[in-house]
């Protein structure tokens, strides 16, 4: 559920930021038995993370390892919750007691629950998500997701720290009734808000306790978990917030007292650790997958119970980037779609254990998910047909840039495309582009490779955070493709305008996945992958289940330690 | 210390200690000159020969790659799924680890030292191309530095005074310049500003320019200081000082006169500084400043491989193996060259 570009960084950057989670492929998607302690609370989860995340302040907390901490911290209207036994991505209600749309989906209403504290005792009110929900105006909180200032309707607000914040009015499409009501007017009917406010812009700040920027640093917690010491970089603990209350959260199970988490250990170093399963790892798991080197290495005995496999909702794409003259040739956008070995790009990112072929960059247990039906190229590709397109698109060995993240196996996956296409006759060359500035290089009109590898996920289960993202025009810029539009695709524009002022869900969705397979007909892009996760956990922990809507990460919010010493 | 080889000595002179014990030799040694007397020893040196057919063996290897890899039929950059009977090749349920082979490295009768994890490229293809560009770009850093070197260290030795003391201040800096973090924080910015800088996008012409440029710049400083040292001491040497009361300019008499008698030095400092620059071009390689994917290096095989050490040890000794015989048949030779030109300082 992160911003695509957010997200899309996470998952270009390798395993660390990546993916994992719901049992695929029929693996244990738990640890074994939770046995006569099942349930049981108390004890410290430690929990290693390649690097310290950028953002806890729910304003500006949009990428998902991020958000899967955030989860334990603040609390927001609405939250996703994953279902391992059902396999299903579940909305819940978390603050809000109910919640209201007008029939044009323009107006929106929320009752929050009683008895919600911060934790300082502190009641939450509904004014203090109307002043987060501001927040994320602020053009030095630009990291968050961007969902608040692209629908409320009060244009031109530039945050509460401005001038004298529009008179003391703040945003006037956000209303504040009494403590318990709020109401937020759009400036689109948004048929899917209630999805909207699962985003932690919609979580509650108290005014008394921000510091702005540095807010990231202690936000104040109104979920179960609070900060006890936080020393960037280096080391996170959460200790319980006493204040929380169990019967309003329907999303969280906050089993252990304490979690730790250890930032900066390299990927390889951890899972050594942790397939030793030492004294002092038992409780222990990671926020990466196991490295395609070590994944032999779970099929030992003393491990294999120990693994937790899964997946995520997000889609990996390499997109050709119109704005190229060549590029702007169907036929030669077909031929590499065609002449994509699919087969070879995920063994590249690390074999049939860690990564998936898809044909479509909407997930397939989605609503709105059709099969691959205008090109039907299996999945190793077919270069025959290929072949034959490049000699109609007239191809003459011209040279083609592929741009990549520089990380290990988004290199390796590269090198297995450039393979491919250099099969058919296409002569690709790779630019290694720092992941961390990666996208935003990618954004860059002049700076843009001519082929793209990128990644998306939804920010919640509807078409409108897939396809007018990936494909659609900038809201605020006219005749300019969006943001993460990296193929600067123009295909099916007025179509997606039109769709904008329908007020029917379903009609919305379904037209949107119609439009999908019509946009697709242009070959803007070729699917890839979608990753997988391969986790080895710490024989101590229970109830370990990757969590597909936060990135895959194993899902902090319902694990639990076995035997509390 | 001076090496005692000049073309004004006598004979005599440069006549090293154990060729004159054998008096009756002593006949035909007369009139060789000093060049001829270090190569009848060198050939002498069972050690030098080696080193030399090896080096000689590499450096074919490189200038046939393309001939050799048509032996065994696998393109370095091509990726094998499958054997010739249609058996999968990789194993990618287990993150790509090859099939079978000796110790998992999917050695065989067509994948003679076995093939790469993940994708099956051929291991022996791509070491035969990877001696192509170590051997390129620590030939051309070097060739950068000694040219470099010779220049500055005769230069700064032989009109002294402010010449020398900027020359050798300058010296100083290179020297206590941190390359290898230079080398790496320059590499990429140069890679990216290619098109800017050079007119040229970032190819591997461009990379392996780069390359062999910082190799060459990072040096020459060391070879500068033992020229300027040798110049300062030629320069009052009777020789030159009849050229110079003859009117002989400083050009004649740097390039005709000081230059031939620093061949010597210069020569083995090359053959030494060859292996240093094949080590540093791996290293780089190494730390991903190198050329780019998907041109075989060996210093990227030897990263690459060092992931997968425990499901695939063979994938790390090969190019290890490769590195290490290049660079000790250079050092090797290099010490022998050394022995044959100034045997006082000789090993035996």
């Amino acid at each position: 559920m992160d911003h695509l570009k957010r997200t899309g960084v996470a998952i270009a950057v390798g395993f660390g930021l990546s993916l994992t989670a719901v049992a695929c492929g029929g693996g244990n998607s738990d640890t074994p038995s939770g046995q006569a302690s099942a349930g049981a609370k108390g004890g410290t989860v430690t929990v290693y993370h390649v690097s310290d995340v950028e953002h806890l302040d729910p304003a500006r907390n949009f990428v998902t390892d991020s958000q899967m901490i955030g989860k334990l911290i603040t609390r927001t209207l609405t939250d996703y919750r994953y279902d391992a036994k059902a396999k299903k991505i579940i909305l819940e209600k978390d603050l809000a007691e109910s919640y209201e749309a007008s029939p044009d989906f323009k107006t929106w209403t929320f009752k929050l629950k009683d008895g919600l504290k911060y934790e300082d005792g502190t009641p939450i009110v509904a004014a203090d998500i109307k002043y987060n929900a501001e927040r994320s105006f602020a053009a030095d909180m630009a990291e968050g997701a961007p969902y608040a200032h692209e629908y409320l309707d009060c244009k031109g607000y530039k945050g509460p720290y401005v001038g004298d914040n529009n008179g003391g009015k703040g945003c006037a499409a956000i209303e504040v009734p009494d403590e318990k009501t709020i109401t937020f007017k759009l400036n689109r009917p948004v048929a899917s808000f209630d999805g909207t406010a699962s985003m932690k812009v919609f979580a509650p700040v108290p005014k008394a306790k921000d510091t702005k920027t540095q807010y990231d640093n202690h936000p104040v917690s109104s979920g179960p978990y609070k900060i006890e010491t936080y020393t960037r970089k280096k080391q996170l603990v959460l200790v319980r917030n006493t204040n929380w209350d169990q019967k309003t959260d329907p999303l969280r199970d906050a089993r252990p007292d304490k979690f730790i988490f250890k930032f900066g250990d390299a990927e390889a170093t951890v899972d050594q650790r942790l397939i030793a399963n030492g004294a002092a790892d038992q409780s222990s798991l990671s926020f990466a997958g196991v490295q395609p080197e070590n994944i032999a290495k779970t099929n030992q005995p003393n491990v294999k119970d120990r693994v937790v496999e899964g997946t995520d909702i997000c889609r990996r794409y390499i997109a050709f980037n119109q704005q190229k003259p060549l590029l702007k040739n169907q036929k030669l956008r077909e031929a590499l779609y065609y002449g994509l070995d699919r087969t070879s790009y995920r063994d590249g990112r690390g074999g049939e254990r860690l990564s998936k072929v898809v044909d479509s960059i909407i997930p397939q247990d989605m609503e709105g998910y059709k099969k691959e039906e205008t090109f039907k190229v299996p999945d190793a590709g077919d270069p025959a047909k290929a072949k034959q397109l490049l000699t109609e698109a007239g191809y003459k060995g011209e040279k083609l840039v592929l741009g990549t993240a520089d990380s290990g196996l988004a290199v390796k996956a590269a090198e297995a495309a450039q393979a491919s296409w250099k099969a058919i006759g296409v002569n690709v060359e790779i630019q290694k582009i720092p992941g961390d500035n990666y996208y935003s290089t990618q954004q860059q009109d002049t700076a843009a490779t001519d082929l793209i590898t990128a990644g998306w996920c939804y920010d919640w289960a509807s078409l409108t955070t897939i396809v007018p993202s990936v494909f659609g025009p900038d809201t605020t810029a006219p005749n300019k493709p969006a943001q993460n539009n990296y193929a600067r695709s123009q295909a099916g524009w007025d179509k997606m305008k039109a769709l904008q002022s329908e007020t029917d869900k379903n009609k919305i969705e379904s037209g949107l996945s119609d439009l999908y397979v019509e946009i697709m007909k242009t070959a803007p892009l070729v699917p890839t992958v979608q990753d997988l996760n391969v986790y080895v956990v710490g024989s101590n922990l229970d109830n370990v289940v990757g969590d597909p809507n936060t990135g895959g990460f194993p899902d902090l919010t319902q694990i639990g330690v076995k035997k509390v010493s | 210390m001076t090496l005692g080889v000049s073309e004004t000595q006598s004979p005599d002179e440069g006549l090293p200690t154990d060729a004159l014990v054998e008096t009756a030799e002593a006949k035909e040694i007369e009139g060789r000159s000093p060049g001829e007397i270090a190569w009848t020893r060198l050939r002498r040196d069972k050690i030098a020969i080696i080193s030399a057919i090896v080096i000689l063996l590499i450096i074919a290897v490189a200038l046939l790659a393309p001939l050799i890899v048509k032996l065994n039929g696998f393109p370095p950059d091509q990726f094998n799924k499958v054997d010739a009977n249609g058996n999968p090749l990789l194993n990618t349920r287990d993150g790509g680890i090859p099939i079978g082979g000796l110790w998992g490295s999917g050695t065989s009768s067509e994948h003679w030292l076995g093939i790469e994890p993940q994708n099956g490229r051929d291991i022996f293809s791509r070491l035969v191309y990877g001696t192509r560009v170590s051997l390129l770009v620590a030939l051309g850093g070097t060739v950068i530095a000694v040219v470099l070197g010779t220049v500055i260290g005769m230069v700064s030795g032989y009109f002294g005074g402010w010449v020398d003391t900027l020359l050798s201040r300058l010296m100083d800096i290179m020297l206590s310049f941190p390359s290898l973090l230079f080398v790496m924080a320059l590499t990429p910015v140069v890679a990216s500003r290619a098109q800017d800088l050079f007119g040229t996008p970032d190819n591997n012409t461009l990379r392996m320019g780069v390359l062999m440029f910082v190799l060459g710049f990072f040096g020459w400083a060391y070879l500068a200081r033992i020229v300027r040292g040798q110049t300062l001491s030629l320069r009052e040497r009777e020789f030159v000082e009849a050229a110079r009361s003859l009117g002989a300019g400083p050009n004649y008499v740097l390039f005709r006169q000081v230059l031939p008698n620093l061949v010597p030095t210069l020569l083995v400092y090359t053959t030494l500084l060859l292996p240093t620059n094949i080590t540093a071009e791996a290293a780089l390689s190494f730390l991903g400043v190198g050329i780019k994917e998907p041109t075989a290096s060996w210093g990227r095989m030897i990263s690459d491989a060092s992931n997968w050490i425990e499901g695939n040890p063979l994938y790390l000794f090969f190019p290890g193996m490769a590195l290490f015989i290049t660079v000790l048949a250079f050092n090797l030779l290099g010490d022998s060259v050394r022995d044959a030109l100034d045997p006082r300082a000789g090993r035996s």
